[in-house]
C-alpha cells in the first residue's frame, strides 16, 4: 500500500512545479477524461540536466508508455523517471509545446492559454525563466506520423480515472500542466482538470524498475571543460580557446583482404549498387551492416559491446 | 569470378570496435572477421542463415 504524500487538482490553464524525490511517484490522472498533459522535468539539484524528448523517443519510440524511461539530455543521459503505470497508453514525444505565437499566427489571439507560457509560469516558482522551458513529454496525446513524414494530432479517448504513474529515479522538479489547446483535437476541443497525487513508492514499485547501466560517458559538470553556467546573454569568443575534439585527427588506415573466388561472388551478390565500382566502400558497408545485425542491442541504453 | 584483393579504409574508431569484437572471440583476426561478415550477410540475404 502506497503512502499518499500530496494531492492537488490542476485546473485548466495551469501547471504546477512539484519536488519529486527519488523513490516517489507522481500520478497524473484524468478527472473527466480526454485531457492532454504537457510535462517538463529537471534535475532538482542542477536544472541544466532535464528530460530530453529526443533521447527518449530514440530509445522508446514515438509513443512511450508503461515500462519506459524518461531520459535526460546528452551528455548526462540518465534515466530520470520510469513510467510505472499507464492505463491509457498513448503519449507523445514528437510534438513541441503549443505557444502564444501559434495561437496568434494561426488563430489571431492576442492572448491564449498555451503550454509554453503555462510551463514558464509554473517554473517561475523555482526561479526559472521562459527560456528554460524544454521540449515537452505529452501525456494522453494521440499523434501519428503520416506517410508523407508529417506528424499529426488525433482525438483521444482517455476516460476519468486513466492515469500515468511516474517513478522518480533521481530527485526532480516535475512540472505537469493542463495543455492549453482548447481549439485543437489534442484534448478533444476542451480543457479539463487533472488530478495529481504524489506517493511514496513501495519496495515492489522500486523492484519493478529495470536496471540501466552506469557508463563513463554519462558525464556531469565535474567532467566538463567548461563547467560554469554562463550568466550573461552576450556571446563572446574565448581568446584562449584551443579545440579538443575527441579522437581527432581521424586517420583512415588501409586494411587489405584477399577474397577467394567464392567469397568474391558472395560479396558481389550482396554489395549495394550505390557504391558502383568502389569495392572498398561497399565492403566496409557489408562489414558494419553485419556488425549491426549481430551486436547492436543498445536500444535500452545498454552498451552493445563493452569492455 | 576471380579472386580479388580489396583494400578498405578504416579509421581508428572503426578499428577499435572491430578489434574489441575480435577480442570477444568473433574471429582470430580482421581479415577473417571481414570474410565472416561476407558469408553471413550473404546467407542472411539468401535466407539460409538460421
Amino acid at each position: 500500500m502506497r503512502t499518499v504524500l500530496a494531492e492537488l487538482i490542476l485546473e485548466p490553464g495551469t501547471g504546477k512545479a512539484i519536488e519529486l524525490l527519488a523513490g516517489q511517484i507522481l500520478r497524473i490522472e484524468q478527472v473527466e477524461g480526454g485531457q492532454c498533459v504537457d510535462f517538463n522535468a529537471f534535475n532538482l539539484h542542477d536544472y541544466k540536466e532535464f528530460m530530453h524528448c529526443g533521447r527518449t523517443r530514440t530509445v522508446h519510440g514515438f509513443n512511450p508508455s508503461k515500462g519506459t524511461f524518461l531520459w535526460s539530455q546528452p551528455p548526462r543521459e540518465r534515466a530520470m523517471l520510469y513510467i510505472l503505470e499507464d492505463t491509457y497508453g498513448r503519449n507523445d514525444v514528437l510534438f513541441p509545446r503549443c505557444s502564444a505565437y501559434l495561437y496568434e499566427s494561426a488563430y489571431g489571439f492576442d492572448a491564449h492559454t498555451n503550454c509554453h507560457d503555462i510551463q514558464s509560469e509554473a517554473q517561475r516558482e523555482y526561479g526559472l525563466t521562459p527560456d528554460d522551458v524544454h521540449d515537452s513529454f505529452n501525456f494522453f496525446m494521440n499523434t501519428e506520423v503520416t506517410l508523407e513524414g508529417r506528424a499529426s494530432i488525433t482525438r483521444q479517448t482517455s476516460k476519468a480515472g486513466d492515469h500515468i504513474d511516474l517513478l522518480a529515479l533521481v530527485d526532480v522538479l516535475a512540472v505537469p500542466n493542463v495543455c492549453g489547446a482548447d481549439i485543437m483535437r489534442t484534448s478533444n476541443f476542451g480543457l479539463k482538470p487533472i488530478r495529481l497525487t504524489v506517493f511514496e513508492a513501495t519496495e515492489a514499485d522500486m523492484a519493478a524498475v529495470p536496471k540501466t547501466p552506469i557508463l563513463k560517458s554519462q558525464r556531469t559538470p565535474a567532467d566538463f571543460r567548461q563547467p560554469n553556467i554562463k550568466a550573461d546573454r552576450e556571446l563572446r569568443r574565448d581568446a584562449g580557446y584551443v579545440p579538443q575534439f575527441t579522437n581527432v585527427p581521424l586517420v583512415p588506415q588501409p586494411v587489405a583482404v584477399t577474397l577467394t573466388e567464392e567469397e568474391a561472388a558472395l560479396f558481389d551478390a550482396i554489395k549495394l549498387p550505390q557504391y558502383g565500382d568502389d569495392d572498398a566502400q561497399a565492403l566496409r558497408d557489408v562489414l558494419f551492416s553485419w556488425w549491426e545485425s549481430r551486436y547492436l542491442t543498445a536500444a535500452s541504453g545498454a552498451p552493445a559491446i563493452g569492455d | 569470378m576471380p579472386a580479388r584483393t580489396i583494400t578498405l579504409m578504416l579509421n581508428q574508431q572503426q578499428l577499435d570496435l572491430l578489434n574489441r569484437t575480435i577480442a570477444q572471440g568473433a574471429a582470430p583476426d580482421l581479415q577473417t572477421l571481414i570474410k565472416r561478415a561476407i558469408r553471413e550477410l550473404a546467407a542472411d540475404a539468401a535466407g539460409t542463415n538460421k
